[in-house]
Formats: structure tokens, sequence, C-alpha cells
């Protein structure tokens, strides 16, 4: 396993590069007055005013050179600078990584958990109305677009109801994790204050986490229930199960312990795949609830051509994604011992 | 994984009660109610009284927050040159004079002791500086501080940036570049020095005009008149002030400056903090030295409210939802978002402040907000014809570029008959009604509306009129446009809702006059649609102009001057050019009381020669909480983001 492991890391420059590569192709098409835009926030007066910032910037440097000037960069440890983070691309990422962390992290159980429980349900309860129910309500979820039901909630549970506000903290824990008396170990809010033993604060972080939460639960469960209803649905006619069951099992033994474990094996796939994109960052759901995390990061860097930042991103999510399978593979390996990783 | 249906129901149960908890949990710290009086046993209880409005728990009674849109650039005022950044300005620095509170053709003096002794010439100005105040960061205003803010402005003269808006009336010049290639680097610093001059002991700033120029006051009072302290700006390794290293500090990238994410000025608040992307928040300035109101009823000592908040919340449900639930104490709303706005509005004034009571109208009664609404604005949007559109490497916006019915020549527009055809076609009535609820002026020029030189007869000169439209097309080109018919495009940037609908309204008009005329409307994003209008290759071009300084100076300089911004990309004929430049140059040494005739002059030139179809001057609209007390307007404010004026409360 361990060989493949390393084997796995070592493909991981080689699909940077290439993302890279082709990033900055597609770069290509866009017309250095264009970048240069970025640069230039009011009117300028002329278009000389653009013509000096393409000078300033080597925008109209031929492609490879502009390629190999930010890959000398990179090798040296420097990402560039993002103009939309308004710091370097490291420290950018650095200061979004807990938010969307944080999302994902608690996002997880109720999306993957809740997910497989109602795909197990479903399974059950095969054509009974309680399946055609839980089926009828995940569809209806996988329906909705994100930004269509994000802001539904918004309006119910924020805006009239009061219960659940937008953003990362309320006013006033904003301004006690802020202060000096705070100390910051992750940046996520949840387990900072939990840290620094305020419980008022981390009350407050996970009001700010559920209707984000909800969304992305919510549009998301009918993919793991689909895929956890049909393994099982596959699983529950195996021989085995039969055997199981002709043994004189109880049913709760013999879901439990023998069908369960075999119907998540495909669940595990998608659940790591479905982390993977909860971790770079939820566009949508971040825009709408005004959570400010990767996703709404590298969507309003790729509105305004601000290639470095997006660059930079990817190179971030190519690891991510890289090492997030491999994680998925070996977890697979383990739920699975007829599967070798060679 | 879960062994069976217990934990199962115990793990439900733990959500449960998590959410349960968590909805219930306090949410704010809210004010103590006031202590009633309660009647001793046996005494009769008090008359009743007429009920109170209704006052609800005002949230965050000690902050201001105002939610829009719009990340500042950069927080350095000789580097802001966008509405965001500008906004910030204010809160934190201040200027030698300023306008009177809604006024802003009237000023005060606020760092200078009183208003400047000027020299019958107008190119003198001299000002005498209060003592006794200092910068946040503890340092001593002097007037060595007040000149080297004005040189800082004019040496760092970055691309794109707002140094020529000093450099112009102190200089003569539009750029330091000018200078430097004429005098040599050391000279042009100074060169630039020279124009403002100070005196330490007799506390006292000089500041010397090449010319009148009759803005001055204005410029003086924006932001970019604002006085930084020189010790500090040294010690953080910014410019010393020395001629001999003025080149490394001159056009920095926004973040070379040391200014770009600090603040220290004298003024009523502290910079405490920018989360780029999330917020700028800012604290009360405890010792603020304004202890006498700078006019009647107006605002003195510490601020009222503690801290104002400027949190950066992109999208509009988001931003209504905080409004609605009480987060917000004021939030931008676009005019398309009006109606959705106006539900949350009890009332709604059609005024420029709470003074007069027959100008409010109740809205919704159970409303949680007041609105003010038609508030003049010294912003526009027009639509500006190219008179030869750049081709160079092929130009699809206007199509085959020929007289085929497929196309227009790059010259198209050079014909006055198309252009006043263009003007005719356009219906802006039910342009003004679809982009701003009605609530636009017309325009008749570059001048706009309540300024010197605004002349509203013209307003009709090309009214919307088919026949007349048809008319003008028939003559145009020698009826080449008439017979072969053509093909161009109109864009506008994605997401500008007023641009597409002026693109579309002069799409129906022009094509309903002939079949054979076609408009195609195309949206691209906005950095796209700068550089095709700033390279030349766009046909014709929708935009608007917010004022740098209130004068109209600053109007017919950037719609008709050879170095305009719009005048320059539309490339008008040299005759054209040399007829503006020569009128703006007279109306600029005329003073502003005695230049109406000549600014009348220039806008009927404008219309005459209709090089633009002059749309609207938009009504502005501000909504917030109906708990925030001190509102009033003033059109040269950026935004209502300048939080001193404010307190939060109900009356």
């Amino acid at each position: 396993m361990l060989a493949y492991v390393i084997r796995r890391l070592l493909i991981l420059p080689i699909i940077l590069f290439g993302v890279t590569l082709l990033i900055f192709g597609m770069m290509s098409f866009v017309d250095p007055g264009q970048r240069a835009s970025l640069y230039v926030q009011a009117i300028p007066k002329g278009a000389g005013e653009l013509d000096e910032i393409i000078e300033k910037y080597g925008l109209d440097d031929p492609m490879y050179m502009q390629y190999f000037r930010w890959l000398n960069g990179v090798l040296h440890g420097d990402l560039g600078f993002s103009k939309t983070g308004k710091a370097p691309v490291l420290q950018t990422i650095k200061r979004f990584i807990p938010a969307s962390f944080e999302l994902a992290l608690w996002a997880a159980v109720p999306l993957i958990w809740v997910g497989i429980q109602l795909g197990v349900i479903s399974a059950l309860h095969h054509n009974k109305p309680i399946d055609q129910v839980l089926r009828v309500f995940a569809i209806v979820g996988w329906s909705f677009p994100t930004f269509v039901f994000g802001l539904l909630v918004l309006m119910i549970f924020y805006a009239k109801l009061d219960w659940f506000p937008a953003g990362r903290l309320s006013e006033w824990a904003n301004v006690v994790v802020l202060s000096a008396e705070f100390t910051r170990y992750t940046g996520m809010n949840t387990l900072d204050s939990l840290l620094n033993l305020r419980l008022d604060i981390f009350w407050d972080a996970l009001r700010h986490l559920v209707l984000p939460v909800i969304t992305l639960s919510y549009v998301s469960w009918a993919l793991i229930l689909r895929v956890t209803r049909s393994s099982m649905l596959e699983v529950l006619r195996a021989d085995y199960v039969t055997t199981a069951r002709a043994k004189g099992l109880r049913e709760g033994a013999v879901i439990d312990k023998h069908a369960k474990p075999n119907a998540l094996i495909p669940v595990a796939t998608v659940s790591g795949i479905v982390m993977i994109g909860l971790m770079s960052g939820v566009v949508i759901t971040e825009t709408v609830f005004n959570y400010r995390g990767l996703g709404w990061w590298v969507a309003h860097s790729a509105g305004v051509l601000d290639v470095i930042s997006v660059l930079g991103f990817s190179l971030f999510y190519g690891v991510l994604v890289v090492c997030g399978n491999l994680v998925v593979d070996v977890m697979y390996a383990y739920l699975d011992p007829r599967v070798r990783l060679e | 994984m879960f062994r069976n249906k217990r934990w199962l129901l115990i793990t439900n149960l733990v959500i449960v009660v998590v959410l349960v908890a968590t909805a219930c949990a306090p949410t704010e710290v809210t004010p103590p109610a006031a202590p009633t009086d309660t009647p001793a046993p046996g005494e009769p209880p008090p008359p009743a009284e007429p009920p109170e409005p209704t006052a609800r728990e005002i949230k965050n009674p000690n902050t201001g927050i105002y939610a829009t849109y719009g990340e500042p650039e950069s927080l350095d005022p000789s580097y802001e040159y966008d509405t965001a950044s500008y906004s910030q300005i204010f809160n934190v620095y201040e200027t030698l004079v300023w306008w009177e509170r809604e006024a802003y053709d009237k000023y005060v003096p606020v760092l200078a002791e009183e208003m400047p002794e000027i020299s019958d010439d107008g190119m003198t100005w001299n000002f005498k500086v209060r003592e006794g105040i200092k910068f946040h960061e503890g340092g001593d205003l002097t007037p060595e501080d007040i000149a080297y803010s004005f040189w800082r402005t004019m040496i760092q003269d970055r691309a794109g940036g707002p140094s020529w808006v000093v450099l112009e009336p102190l200089t003569g010049y539009y750029a330091i570049e000018d200078i430097a290639e004429e005098m040599g680097d050391e000279a042009a610093c100074e060169f630039v020095k020279s124009s403002v001059t100070f005196d330490n002991d007799a506390m006292t700033v000089t500041i010397n005009l090449p010319a009148p120029f009759g803005p001055f006051m204005d410029i003086l009072a924006s932001g970019w008149g604002v006085a930084m302290d020189k010790s500090w700006v040294e010690d953080l390794g910014g410019w010393d002030g020395d001629c001999a290293n003025w080149r490394d500090y001159h056009d920095p990238e926004d973040v070379e400056s040391v200014l770009y994410n600090v603040m220290n000025g004298t003024g009523p608040y502290k910079f405490d903090h920018w989360t780029p992307g999330e917020e700028l928040a800012y604290v009360r300035n405890d010792d603020y030295w304004l202890t006498e109101p700078l006019w009647e009823g107006g605002p003195s000592g510490p601020a009222a409210v503690e801290r104002i908040v400027w949190k950066i919340v992109d999208e509009w449900g988001t931003r209504y939802a905080m409004f609605e639930a009480g987060d917000a104490d004021k939030v931008m709303v676009d005019m398309q978002y009006a109606t959705q706005a106006d539900e949350l509005v009890k009332e709604q004034w059609d005024a420029t402040d709470e003074s007069d009571p027959s100008k409010m109208t109740i809205l919704n009664e159970d409303g949680i907000a007041k609105s003010f609404v038609n508030l003049g604005s010294v912003g526009t949007a027009d639509v500006f014809f190219n008179f030869g559109v750049e081709t160079e490497g092929g130009n699809d916006y206007i199509g085959s570029g020929e007289w085929d019915g497929q196309g227009i020549p790059p010259d198209f527009f050079s014909d006055i008959h198309v252009r006043k055809a263009f003007n005719h076609c356009f219906d802006i009535e039910t342009y003004v009604e679809e982009a701003y609820l009605g609530e636009a002026l017309r325009r008749s020029g570059p001048v706009i509306e309540g300024m010197v030189g605004h002349d509203p007869d013209l307003v009709d000169m090309w009214e919307y009129d088919l026949a007349k439209c048809e008319e003008e097309f028939k003559l145009a080109w020698d009826g080449q446009v008439w017979e072969n018919g053509f093909f161009f495009v109109i864009t506008y940037n994605s997401g500008n809702d007023q641009r597409r609908t002026a693109a579309e309204v002069i799409e129906a008009g022009v094509e309903s006059v002939n079949p054979n005329f076609s408009i195609g409307v195309l949206d691209v994003p906005w950095p796209t649609y700068l550089q095709l209008m700033v390279r030349g290759r766009l046909p014709l071009f929708i935009i608007g102009w917010h004022e740098d300084y209130h004068h109209p100076h600053n109007w017919v300089f950037p719609y008709m001057h050879s170095q305009g911004t719009f005048s320059s990309w539309q490339r008008f004929p040299q005759e054209l050019y040399d007829k503006y430049d020569a009128g703006i140059a007279e109306c600029l040494a005329t003073p502003l009381e005695e230049a109406a005739a000549c600014y009348e002059g220039l806008q009927a030139m404008a219309m005459e020669d209709v090089i633009d179809i002059f749309m609207v001057q938009p009504s502005l609209r501000h909504y917030m909480q109906d708990w925030v007390q001190g509102y009033y307007f003033n059109a040269a404010y950026p935004s209502p983001a300048w939080g001193y004026r404010f307190s939060k409360g109900y009356e």
C-alpha cells in the first residue's frame, strides 16, 4: 500500500503542471487589456493608462514567458499576489481555508450520515410509501437550485424569524474574536471558541452554520441516498445475506453487520468526492450566506480575471483532489478486504 | 457506524436539541429598559398617556452597520479613486474646509481656523491652521502635514489614479511625468512643493495657484485634500518629502503604498481593521477635538455611535435579509430592488432630511425602516457615439464594416444626421420608467441639473419623435443609410440592468423605422467592456460619470475636452476638439459666479453638435432602520457611510 501511496503522490506535480498549463493556455485567449482592467477600479482617463499597466505587469509578453515567470515564483514559494484577496495568494488561501473547512466539517455529518440513513431506510422499505416519500423528498432537494433554496431558508429563518443569521459571526461576537483576549488557534470559529472556553461564541458560530449546512445537505442528500439505496438493495439480495437470515440471525444484525458495511463501499467514493467539493469551497452557498470561504474567493477572482488567484487556487484544488482521492482509495481498501492497493 | 435504532434515536434527539438550543441562544446585547415609575401602594395609577410609537429592540445599539457591496482598492488617500475607497476617507481624515451640512457648494472651516484669505487675482490662498489638533496615533497636526499631504498626492500620481485632480489646479499639468519631462525629476518635485508652502510657527499654509481655478474650494473639501501625518508616514517607510527620492514613491502598486491598509487622521473615528472581502471597522475617537458644531445643529464632541462597520455583502437577497433582521442599520439598494425594499419601509421621505413632516408618506404601517427618495445625485448615464471606430485586427462590433446592410463603416457616427436620428429614436420616457422607476432627471448637455451653466431649456432639442428620426436617417450619408440598412452591436457590461435597458430602447426605436436596420445587444464582463471602450472599439457605448468635484469644469472636461475621459475615446474630429478646448479654457478662467453664460454656451455646443445621447441624471434612494437618527443628504458624500452624524434610538 505504501508504494501505491507514494506513486500517487509522485503523480501530483504532473497533474498540477498540466492544470496550470491548461489555465495559462486558456488565458492566452483573453486580451491583455482585459486583464489589465483588473488593476483599474475607476474609469481610466485614457488608453495610455491601460498600456502602462500592461507594460508594468508584462501582460503582453508571450504566454510561455508569463508562465515561466509565474512558475519560477512558485518554485521559490511565491504564488503571486491576489488582487481580490488583497494579499499574497498563499496567505489568502490560508485565510479562507478555515471557513471552508469548518463548513465542510459541520456539513459532513448531516450530509453524509443522514444521507446514508435515508438511503438505508429507503432500501429497507423498498417501494413502500416511506421509500417513495424519501425519494421524492430527496429529488426535490436535488432539483432545487442551491441559490433558490438558500435564499428561501435565508428569508424564513433569518429575515423573518431571526433564528439563524448569515455570515460567520454576529457583530458582538466578531468584536470578541478579533480582540486580544481571544486566541485564534485554527481560524475555525466553533473550534477556537471551545478552546478559548467561550461557549457564547460557540453557540453564535453554530447559529451561523445552520442554514449553510442545511442548504448543502438538502441539495446533496439525493445523491448519497440514491447511491446508498441502490447499493443496499443489491446487497440485500446477495446470497450471504440470505444465508445470514437462514441461520436465524436477528434482522438488525443482518443489516448492521452483513449488509451495511458492504453497501457502503461505493458510498465511500461518492462521499469522498462530495467532501473534496465542500472543502474547496461551495460558491453559491458561501455567496448567499455571506460566508467568506475559498469558493466565494475563487468565483470572485475568476469574475474579474484575477488569473494569479485562479492559478493559486487550482494548485490548491489539485493537491486536494489528489490527496482526497488517495484517502478514498485507502478507505476503500480498508472497507473492502478484497481490494488490494498495488 | 451506529449499530442499532437506539443510537439512531439518541443521535437524532441530540441534533434536535442542538438546533433548538442554538435557535434560542441569546442573540445580542440590548440596552437595558428605561426604569419605570410604579405607584406606591394605595396611590391611584397615573393617568393613561397616549401610546408611544412602537419601538423595536435595537440590534447592536452601539454599532452602526452599513451593508453594501464594493471593496476598497486602498485606504491611501493619495491612491483612492473609487467609490468604496473614497467612502472610507471621511470617517478618519479631515480637510481644511468641508461642505456645510447638505450644501455642496457652501463650506465651513474644519482644520482651518477660518475660511481662507484669497488674493484678488484668486491665485494665492492663505489658511490659518487650528492649533491643538492631534492625529489618532498621537502626532500633532502642523501646517507642514497639510502641505506634505498635497505634495504626496502629486508625486505619487499612480496610473489610473486621482492625482490629476490636485495637479491640475496646483501646477497646471495633469501628470507629474509631464512636469518631469519638461523640467527634470528634482526640479519637477520642487515645482510641485512650491505650490503649497507652510509656516509651522505662524500655523499657516499658503497655496499658490498658477491660474485662478474655480472649483478649487471643492477640491480642498474632497478626499484628496485630507491631512496626513508626515512623521507617521515616514516612520512607516513612506516618502519623507525629499525631492531626491520621490521617484521611489511614484506610481506604486496598491499594496506598495505604506498607507494601503492603515489610516491615521484627526477625525471622529479611528481605523480599527479591514478584513478584505468582509468588512472595514472603525472605533470612536473619544478625544475628538471638535467641541463646537461646524454648523448650526451639527454634531460635536465624540461620536454618538461607538463603532461603525462597512459590511461587504455582494448578494442583494442577503443584504435584504440582514436589513429585515435588523443586523444592518443602512443598506445599499439598487434601483431595480427598490420595490422589494419598499415593503420594509414605514416612512418614505421625499426630502433630504426629516425636518419637514409634510414630505413624509407612510408606505406600510408595520414597516421597520425609513427611506429617502428623489435625492439629487451628481452622477449620470449617457450614450456616447464613436466618430472613428478602431478596426485594427478586425472588429465584429461593426459587422462587415461596409455599406452592405450587414455592418457600418467605422466613421458611421461622424455624420451628424445619424447622431440626430439616434437621439430622435430614443424613447427617453420609457427608459426612465423602466430603468429608474421614473426617478431620474432628463439631461440637456454635459452640465448637470442644479449647477451653474446648466440650461434645462435644451432638454427637448432632440426629443423622441420617430418621424424626425426617419427624416434624419434619410438625410444621413446621402441616403445610403436608409437604402442599404445597417447592422452593429451595442454592448454593455453584464449585470448592469440600466445599461441593458438603454441598449434595448435604442434597438427598439431604431429598428422600428426601417426593417433593414438591425442592432444586436450583447453583454460582456466589465473588464472586457472597459478595454473595448478605452480602445475605441465600440461604435457607441453607454456609461456614466460621477463628479470628482462639484463644478461644471468637471463635467465639460470629461465630455468635451480633447483629453477628457469620454471625449478622447470618442475620437472627435480635431476641429471639434479645438473649439471645445478653447471654450473650456475660457470658462475655467472665469470666476464661477460670472461663468454661467460661458458654460451654457458649451452645453449648447454639445447639444447642437449632438455628440451624445444625453440621457439621465438618476435620483438616489437611501434606506435605513427607523432607529437611525441624524440623517441628511449631501450629494458630495460618496455614500451614507459618514458615521459622525448618526445615532441609534427612538426620539
